[in-house]
């Protein structure tokens, strides 16, 4: 099914806090404002820098004009123009006219079409004069006005001095405004920015709430992962397990019916005795009883049955009629050798009902001792699985006696190793360290289990422990037939696993590097043919 | 005397020793018991007593034993002499192997581990009738 981008935004969305505006339209929206402001600002500053060109220009005319004037007064005064004065004359007209050309230009609201027409009619009145007095006619030079000349010029110097105040003003004033929206821009640029970055960090806060969230999560599968593996190799050995454990219970059992039985017999044969046997055969019967306590019951080999033959072969020469089974009994009493002391019993016609009631009296003992040892082997049992299966939550560092943890796996593989696997304990004293001792025995698991797979349960299983640098070494070697360089550069990846599938989750080395490693420590193999071996060195630590 | 045995197989001795008791004392001198703690020794013990010209009547074997397992040891056997009656007493087989077992090497019974005396009793002798 093809899934397209959008029904996953109202997911993403909704995890994090709904914002009124998408930051997109907000930071467009800011983006518009600047370039609006700053337009506007632009012109502010535009309007305020024409205006301070006006008032320079007004402020030329003002020294032009008065210039101007002061020399056409010189020439109406006189009555006279000489050649330097008109030339004087024209120069200042025309660097007049430049100015007011450029002022014209400027001039975009009419706001000085007064002062043009003031100057237009000072020229005029000043002109008409001085073209008089240049024609020399001097009586009409009496007629100039030059009141009135005064009174324009006075009108256009006041004009002047009104509009360069003016534009000085308007200079000012849209100074203020420009400033005005400069720090406004600022202080609004400043809140958008602001509340953007308020907006970034709530999403980065929130993802970074979702990632710790997710970290977590993956510890939680980790661990969980790793008590999987652990069960799956105590699968893996519980078909040995209950062997193991069924295997006394079976003994404890048949040892006490046959004890139960055996007791029984011999005391309903007790009291026959003294009848049956004479002093020299009773000698004879409790010496066998005394031998039989102190020796060691034998049980079926080629030499064995080789010396129950010689045995039964010896029986049959005292005429007995199931020499067989009465030698059968004797080797179970531990009784096949200097068998001459029970020449008198033999000899007598009672000596097969005397062996047999001699070992129903000595083998509840026998019984006796193998119940013990057989509860002893399941109280072993049942208290290596424990420490095995135990699940440590507390995530607390403990005080770890390697050696104890490598003694409960050889304990839950006992029933592998016992045959044709020697197992070699190098343990060297070694100082506890601070672990997790149940992370640790699936450690030692893997190793032991992988070691006992590789030598197909055949050959020699070497556990060492030193102490090394400020730690301790465990080192697991076996005599199998050793791994590869290729594999041995894998081997401590997750899911790789060179058994069959089904048979490895190969996540056991995999997690064992992990473990070693959570305890700072390190975990290497080397491997030739007939030796590999795998060292596990772990800090001493603290809590 | 007797020239019917009864083979026990088991590689934990002190299961032998206890189940060889338990035998002789409900059947008594009728058979020779004999033990063998795995495959190898069982086939060394079968051919003794052929040679002694004792039949053997039942084995009782475990499933789980070093080398070869039990029911690839009764199918052997089985194929050699089908008139013995195959026997499993085991604390652990799977179950495909005691299927194997029943198919191949006609299994008669199947007993576990803690086993009864009344249960083995009434196997043997239903067997031997």
């Amino acid at each position: 099914m093809l899934s397209t981008p959008k029904p996953i935004e109202p997911i993403s969305s909704a995890q994090i806090p709904k914002p009124r505006l998408s930051t997109w339209s907000v930071l467009s929206a800011a983006l518009v404002a600047a370039i609006m402001s700053a337009t506007a600002i632009y012109q502010f500053n535009q309007i305020a820098e024409r205006s301070n060109d006006t008032r320079l220009l007004l402020t030329r005319v003002k020294e032009q004009v008065s210039r101007l004037n002061a020399l056409e007064w010189e020439g109406i005064a006189k009555g006279e123009i000489d050649e330097n004065l008109t030339e004087e004359l024209a120069e200042n007209r025309q660097s007049t006219d430049v100015i007011l050309n450029e002022l014209q230009q400027i001039d975009r609201g009419n706001n000085l079409s007064n002062l043009f027409s003031l100057y237009t009619l000072y020229r005029t009145k000043v002109d008409d004069a001085i073209e008089l007095i240049a024609q020399g006619k001097i009586k009409e030079e009496i007629d100039i006005d030059t009141d009135s000349i005064d009174e324009i010029y006075d009108d256009l110097y006041a004009e002047v001095a009104i509009l360069e105040k003016r534009y000085i003003k308007e200079k000012e004033r849209t100074r203020r405004i420009a400033d005005f929206g400069t720090s406004t821009s600022l202080i609004l640029f400043a809140a958008i920015i602001g509340s953007l970055f308020h907006r970034f960090s709530n999403k980065l806060w929130v993802k970074n709430q979702a990632l710790e969230a997710a970290l977590q999560d993956l510890q939680q599968t980790q661990s969980h992962l790793i008590q999987q593996e652990k069960m799956a190799a105590l699968g893996q050995v519980i078909a040995g397990v209950a062997h193991e454990i069924n295997n006394p219970l079976g003994t404890i059992k048949a040892s006490a019916d046959n004890t139960h039985k055996a007791l029984q017999e011999a005391l309903a044969e007790l009291p026959y005795l003294h009848q049956r046997l004479n002093n020299e055969e009773q000698a004879s019967f409790f010496e066998l009883i005394q031998r039989a306590l102190n020796s060691q019951p034998l049980i079926a080999s080629s030499e064995n049955r080789a010396l129950k033959r010689k045995l039964t072969a010896q029986l049959q020469e005292y005429d007995l009629e199931n020499a067989r089974d009465t030698a059968d009994l004797l080797m179970d009493m531990g009784i096949y050798e200097q068998i001459e002391f029970l020449a008198p019993l033999l000899k007598g016609d009672q000596g097969e009902w005397a062996v047999q009631f001699a070992h129903n009296l000595t083998c509840s003992f026998i019984n006796n001792q193998m119940i013990l040892r057989a509860v002893d082997r399941s109280a072993k049992i049942v208290f290596a699985l424990k420490s095995y299966a135990r699940f440590d939550q507390t995530g607390q560092k403990q005080r770890v006696e390697i050696t104890d943890g490598l003694e409960t796996v050889i304990e839950i593989y006992h029933n592998q190793l016992k045959h044709n696997i020697e197992l070699i304990r190098d343990y060297q004293p070694i100082p506890a360290i601070w672990g997790y001792p149940d992370e640790l025995i699936q450690v030692w698991t893997n190793l032991i289990h992988n070691a006992i797979q590789a030598m197909q349960s055949k050959g020699k299983l070497t556990l060492a422990t030193r102490q090394k640098d400020d730690g301790v070494e465990v080192k697991i070697t076996d005599t199998g037939p050793g791994i590869s360089p290729e594999v041995q550069q894998k081997i401590f990846d997750a899911f790789f696993t060179t058994k069959a599938a089904g048979e490895g989750s190969g996540l056991g080395l995999y997690i064992s590097r992990k473990i070693v490693e959570k305890h700072q420590g390190c975990i290497g193999v080397e491997s030739q043919p007939g030796h590999t071996q795998f060292r596990v060195w772990l800090p001493i630590g603290a809590v | 005397m007797s020239n019917a045995a009864i083979l026990c197989v088991d590689d934990e001795v002190t299961i032998l020793k206890c189940l060889k008791e338990q035998l002789k004392r409900c059947f008594g001198n009728r058979y020779i018991y004999e033990v063998a703690q795995d495959a190898e020794e069982a086939w060394i013990v079968i051919n003794e007593l052929i040679s002694e010209e004792i039949k053997i009547l039942i084995i009782v074997s475990d499933w789980l034993m070093p080398g070869i397992k039990g029911d690839e040891f009764l199918i052997q056997v089985h194929q050699r002499f089908p008139k013995i009656i195959t026997v499993m007493l085991t604390g652990q087989a799977d179950e495909a192997a005691i299927e194997r077992a029943k198919r191949e090497a006609n299994l008669y019974a199947c007993l576990h581990k803690p086993w009864t005396e009344t249960e083995l009793q009434q196997v043997i002798s239903t067997a031997l009738d």
